[in-house]
């Protein structure tokens, strides 16, 4: 399955994306949700070989804002406030616990399939698929090399901090210390990459790098039709459940 | 060679009149950015998305995510501003938080904003750039808000979830509660932003700014002792 998912054509891929999101976050809250969420978090993201990123997500970002809706919903907010819909709940318990479950179900819906698609598909496939939607190639030349630079610039960061650290400014400690410890990053850093900016202008000028990327390599194929057509039925179907419920 | 480049464009500009010279822009963004530009949008993405996870790690209570964008503002104009926002919300998606993407509309704002600050002479004078900082930092705050409402429920995992929360409890909506957090807590990143892109800017050498379109002409004051411009 992870072979066949990352051979995809990555126009596909990404109406996969919108497809998952739009579904998911049409179907009702309730059951349709709660098997939606399981199939994608148990049975995709294992298969796909993600649910490391998947776990840190949820860890990170997810439980902990359910957690806070949840105490801010059940013993903060006044139960006669109610501006999202018109009823009152009587439980403020229940009430907390609906409203976490809904925007919990929420980032896990657009961050579990968000996930998958970055695993899938790579920042090349990806400038093909802008190619093929007919935008420029300088914007899908930005989007490629913002990759590279970011690389860069990670490592270069972390240069830095870690001859903070040798000379022992730490990262814990009052706000006047960590602010010593980020204020020398910011000079080196920002005058190499001006300077490299220049400089790699140059570069791209006299090897005319925009004529490498002006044609996509893809082809539309038969199978793409079809798994386009699934692709638009999922949130179809997942919005007609939500109008019978 | 690229100071000639962009010397002989700013001559050409004056010889040939404002709205040939607004053609001559039209096909330049509708073909591609100057090379310059195309190379400087990937390090405003790389600047935002490093020193956010840096401010994260030292865990500063701002978030200073914006800074390549607004570097991008003042060297290069709104345009490429806003392509450098767009590309590191997307970027960032990809590397660093799924949830992201979702905040293209604010990126946009901002990197329109402060290329229309920087454009109209803001980076010039010390009390104009403060005010715009102030200003951007509302703007940030009202676009973000439907979106951390819907997303996020109003709670984030920032310093400003506590007023948002404050709020509630006091019986205020959802959305006008993050609003008027958001209000009181972002106008102070974008202010930073900006002072910290204006003590960068500032730093550059005068030829490394004229390498840029709008670099010696956003942050030069005209008939000033050291000017070269007229």
């Amino acid at each position: 399955m992870d072979a066949f998912l990352k051979c995809m054509d990555p126009r596909v891929k990404l109406a996969y994306w919108v497809s998952l999101i739009t579904t998911g976050l049409l179907l009702p809250i309730g059951w349709p949700n709660i098997i939606f969420i399981t199939i994608l978090l148990f049975f995709v993201t294992p298969a796909i070989g993600c649910f490391q990123n998947t776990y840190r997500f949820v860890f990170r970002l997810v439980l902990p804002t359910m957690i806070m809706l949840f105490i801010l919903y059940s013993f903060l907010v006044p139960s006669t406030i109610e501006n999202d819909t018109n009823i009152v709940y009587q439980n403020k318990i229940i009430y907390g616990s609906m409203k976490s479950f809904e925007i919990g179900g929420r980032l896990l819906i657009i961050g579990i399939s968000t996930i998958i698609f970055t695993v899938i598909t790579s920042q090349f496939q990806m400038a093909q698929a802008l190619l093929s939607m007919k935008l420029p190639p300088s914007v899908v030349a930005i989007f490629i090399s913002s990759f590279g630079v970011y690389t860069l610039v990670r490592r270069k960061i972390q240069q830095i901090l870690d001859a903070q650290r040798s000379r022992g400014l730490s990262a814990k400690g009052i706000l006047i210390k960590r602010i010593r410890m980020y204020i020398p990053i910011l000079k080196p850093l920002f005058f190499s990459l001006i300077t490299g900016a220049t400089e790699r202008s140059a570069l791209w000028h006299s090897r005319n790098y925009l004529s490498v990327i002006k044609e996509s390599t893809f082809s539309w194929k038969a199978k793409n039709s079809i798994l386009i057509l699934v692709a638009i039925m999922l949130p179809l179907i997942a919005g007609a459940v939500r109008w019978l419920s | 060679m690229i100071y000639d480049e962009y010397h002989q464009y700013i001559v050409t500009a004056n010889r040939i009149g404002e709205s040939a010279m607004q053609k001559r822009v039209k096909e330049w963004v509708g073909g591609c950015f100057p090379p310059v530009v195309l190379t400087l949008i990937p390090i405003g993405v790389a600047i935002n998305l490093g020193i956010g996870t840096v401010v994260q790690i030292i865990k500063l209570p701002v978030f200073l995510d914006s800074i390549g964008t607004v570097m991008v503002a003042v060297l290069a104009g709104p345009l490429p501003a806003i392509v450098t926002g767009i590309v590191t919300v997307f970027v960032g998606g990809f590397l660093t938080n799924p949830i992201l993407p979702w905040f293209v509309a604010t990126a946009i704002a901002i990197g329109w904003f402060s290329g229309f600050c920087a454009n109209h002479g803001a980076f010039k004078r010390v009390w104009v750039w403060c005010l715009c900082g102030l200003a951007m930092g509302v703007i940030a705050a009202v676009v973000s808000s439907p979106i951390i409402v819907y997303l996020f429920g109003g709670i984030t995992q920032s310093g400003s979830s506590l007023v948002t929360a404050f709020l509630m409890a006091t019986g205020k909506t959802v959305l006008k509660s993050v609003i008027l957090a958001g209000i009181a807590c972002d106008p102070v990143d974008k202010l930073l932003t900006f002072f910290i892109v204006w003590i960068l800017i500032r730093g550059l050498p005068i030829n490394l700014r004229s390498c840029f379109p709008r670099g010696r002409q956003n942050t030069e004051i005209k008939n000033s002792k050291f000017s070269e411009v007229k």
